[in-house]
């Protein structure tokens, strides 16, 4: 009897311990995915939602009459294949010089011993921490005397230039953390330097290089500041810009949202299928980072 | 231990990598000179448009216009060029305004001679001028010109005795109301505050309210609202320790927390989401910006939807305590102070102000500066607005928003302190201290 009467309130006292866990545990994560996912959601249900109807009220969480208008304004409005191309152009390429020339830099700063090598590297690292807008004045000096501004590859040298310094800081600690001995192994089987580099690191860093290939397309991609200063025309105008030109218009001074969020989603997808499709590459490329040593 | 390794033999990869490291960073400029190329070459054309500075091509800077309507444009630019041989090329201003400021800031104070004419607002005109990064105007541009322009929208483009913009764009605060809901109420449109609160009262119920105003922080739309109150009590928006000031602003105050004639959520209410409450009659008066309802306007082509086939009419601005005036705001050319072909610029001025271009422009929406333009059937059928524009242009009661090089700080301090107000989080005596301290700051450092 009083077996049976205290089993079942240990029975409950554990369940309700449980259940409160199970809550502590869920709730803080179903918060972070409604705050993450909010916004996004929001981004779409705007998209796809005319422009009379999206402040109407009460509001509609799901669309009432799904439409495509947005779309077709924007692309009314906006050279989207133009600025397409150019984003594609600017991203891949920035992304792909900025892997090899970080490579090279970090393979100095990991390997090579010479005078002031940690001081060039801290300068280095403090540079890419400069706010943009305080470099803005004399670096568009100097693309002015230079004749690079409005044009894709003064914007190509200054995306590689705005990508270097945290990615050879990234490069140079996944170098480190390559044995030695791989090195040393390959010299006294007659190596040269380009061989070593060639046959030996890049194999071990290719998750890494894929890595940060993946991760500075898609920073290139997303870049706003720098086209809306040193782009003049259609000609070398990003899909960034074309967030800003499709909303708003200074004779109406009101913003076209559903524009904007269609907008938007042109810019979102492509980043986003390439992080889906390559996600498995970029967490090894990550965890590699993390665990080797 | 990684570390140690790298210590121990550090001599050995040293010397006899450098070299090898060397061949490879030349490698690695050669591929930098090709990836700097590739992107050089699939844009030819801007390369080439970037050469050609100085070489017969004027450089201008205008608003950012869709696909539709450049044809236009070009054909106003393009007419210039051909009167004169050279090449207009045409530079896009950001949409946003903060990057507008940004964009212009960085190629000014760079002293960038790749610009001559530069369309710019009421706003940073004062402001670039006293940075001396403007050219006055009165002496190149004809007299002629300059009065075909009412004078309050030259008065916003002259500062400190000089002319350096010309207006091509003005507009006004006009005072929309929903003709449907008055004339279901059997009102007409108010003529006094006092008649605007009577016929506010009768208009808010079943969710609607009477008037709306764009009461939100930090996006200068509070400060066009302010602005516009206090002209009427006879006051000046910097000059907030005033009894029209004071007037102003507790009328602003009562018709949403006394009256209850303005929405509660007017403290976070901008031009975007007053547009849909006004489309869709849950505000029945707003007076706004002529191009923010323009395309809710009976003759605007096409029109945008009004809840329930309702109609959109602009009356006169409801008459406060002194006067019933409105506040303007323009947009024209300025000519850089770094332009290397000013001579030719202050004549694409002349030509892109000339009331053919304006009318070419007309037709993609930009209300004209020129009084007489604004009288042209053609325009006003183009430009709903332009006919309520001649009107007011006419009773003379647009008048400019304070000049200043330092305007936008101003709003900004006064929208801070006004919203506070509005919330009723400070009281009108802390909230006007507050804002004219902050004023009197940003006067001494303009």
């Amino acid at each position: 009897v009083e077996i049976t009467q205290v089993l079942p309130r240990t029975h409950r006292r554990l369940s309700a311990r449980t259940l409160l866990r199970t809550l502590l545990f869920y709730v803080p994560i179903v918060l972070f995915l409604a705050v993450t996912f909010a916004p996004v959601y929001w981004i779409i249900l705007s998209a796809f939602t005319p422009i009379d109807q999206l402040f109407h009220v009460p509001l509609s969480y799901i669309p009432q009459h799904p439409s495509l208008i947005n779309f077709q304004t924007v692309t009314q409005v906006v050279p989207l294949a133009q600025q397409f191309l150019n984003s594609t152009i600017l991203s891949v390429c920035s992304a792909a010089i900025s892997v090899v020339l970080c490579l090279l830099a970090a393979y100095a700063f990991a390997r090579l011993r010479f005078p002031g090598s940690q001081v060039i590297f801290l300068a280095l690292l403090l540079s890419g921490f400069l706010p943009g807008v305080a470099t803005i004045i004399p670096l568009f000096q100097i693309f002015q005397r230079f004749n690079l501004v409005d044009s894709l590859r003064g914007l190509f040298i200054l995306y590689v230039g705005f990508l270097l310094p945290t990615s050879i800081w990234i490069m140079t600690s996944f170098i480190r953390q390559i044995p030695l001995e791989l090195e040393e192994a390959a010299q006294v089987d007659g190596a040269n330097f380009p061989t070593i580099l060639w046959r030996v690191v890049i194999p071990v860093l290719r998750p890494a290089l894929a890595t940060l290939f993946l991760i500075n397309l898609i920073t290139a991609w997303d870049e706003f500041f720098l086209p809306v200063i040193f782009s003049r025309s259609s000609a070398t105008a990003t899909l960034t810009l074309g967030i800003t030109q499709a909303a708003v218009n200074p004779q109406y001074q009101s913003v076209a949202w559903g524009n904007e969020a269609a907008m938007g989603l042109v810019v979102i997808v492509p980043v986003f299928a390439l992080a889906m499709i390559f996600q498995k590459q970029i967490v090894e490329g990550l965890m590699a980072g993390a665990l080797k040593g | 231990m990684a570390h140690a390794d790298l210590t121990n033999s550090t001599s050995q990869s040293d010397t006899m990598s450098r070299g090898d490291l060397l061949h490879q960073a030349g490698l690695g400029v050669a591929a930098l000179t090709a990836g700097t190329a590739l992107p050089g070459l699939l844009s030819a054309g801007t390369v080439r448009a970037a050469a050609s500075f100085s070489q017969g091509t004027l450089n201008v800077m205008y608003w950012y216009v869709p696909a539709a309507q450049e044809q236009r444009l070009r054909s106003v630019f393009d007419g210039f060029g051909k009167q004169h041989g050279l090449t207009v090329k045409y530079s896009l201003e950001p949409q946003s305004y903060p990057d507008f400021v940004t964009k212009i800031t960085a190629y000014l104070s760079s002293g960038y001679s790749g610009l001559d004419a530069i369309w710019q607002d009421d706003f940073t005109t004062p402001a670039f001028a006293t940075a001396g990064w403007l050219e006055p105007l009165e002496h190149v541009i004809p007299r002629e010109s300059v009065a075909a322009i009412s004078p309050e929208v030259i008065k916003g483009s002259t500062y400190n005795g000089h002319l350096y913009r010309v207006p091509g764009y003005a507009g006004a605060v006009l005072f929309f109301y929903r003709k449907d809901l008055l004339d279901k109420e059997g009102l007409h449109a108010p003529r006094t505050w006092q008649e605007l609160v009577q016929a506010g009262k009768r208009l808010t119920k079943g969710g609607r309210y009477g008037i709306g105003i764009a009461g939100k922080n930090g996006t200068t739309e509070l400060f066009n609202e302010v602005a516009y109150y206090i002209g009427q009590a006879g006051g000046h928006p910097l000059y907030l320790k005033t009894k029209a000031a004071r007037t102003a602003l507790t009328f602003i105050y009562d018709m949403v927390h006394t009256y209850k004639i303005a929405p509660p959520d007017t403290p976070t209410a901008d031009y975007t989401s007053l547009t849909t409450s006004f489309q869709q009659g849950r505000i029945a008066m707003w007076p706004v910006w002529g191009g923010v309802l323009s395309q809710f306007l009976p003759n605007a082509k096409p029109q945008s939807k009004i809840a329930g086939g309702g109609t959109v009419a602009v009356a006169l601005p409801p008459r406060g305590p002194v006067n019933n005036t409105t506040i303007a705001d323009s947009w024209g050319w300025t000519i850089s102070k770094f332009s290397t072909n000013k001579e030719m610029a202050a004549k694409f001025i002349e030509y892109a102000t000339s009331p053919h271009a304006e009318a070419t422009l007309a037709l993609n929406g930009v209300a004209p500066a020129r009084v007489a333009v604004l009288s042209d059937p053609k325009v006003q059928q183009a430009v709903p607005v332009a006919r309520y524009l001649a009107v007011y242009d006419k009773l003379h009661l647009p008048y400019p928003r304070p000049l200043t090089p330092l305007t936008q700080r101003v709003s900004d301090a006064i929208e801070a302190s006004v919203n506070k107000y509005l919330n009723n989080q400070i009281s009108l005596e802390a909230a006007i201290n507050e804002a004219q301290q902050k004023i009197d700051q940003i006067q001494r450092m303009g």
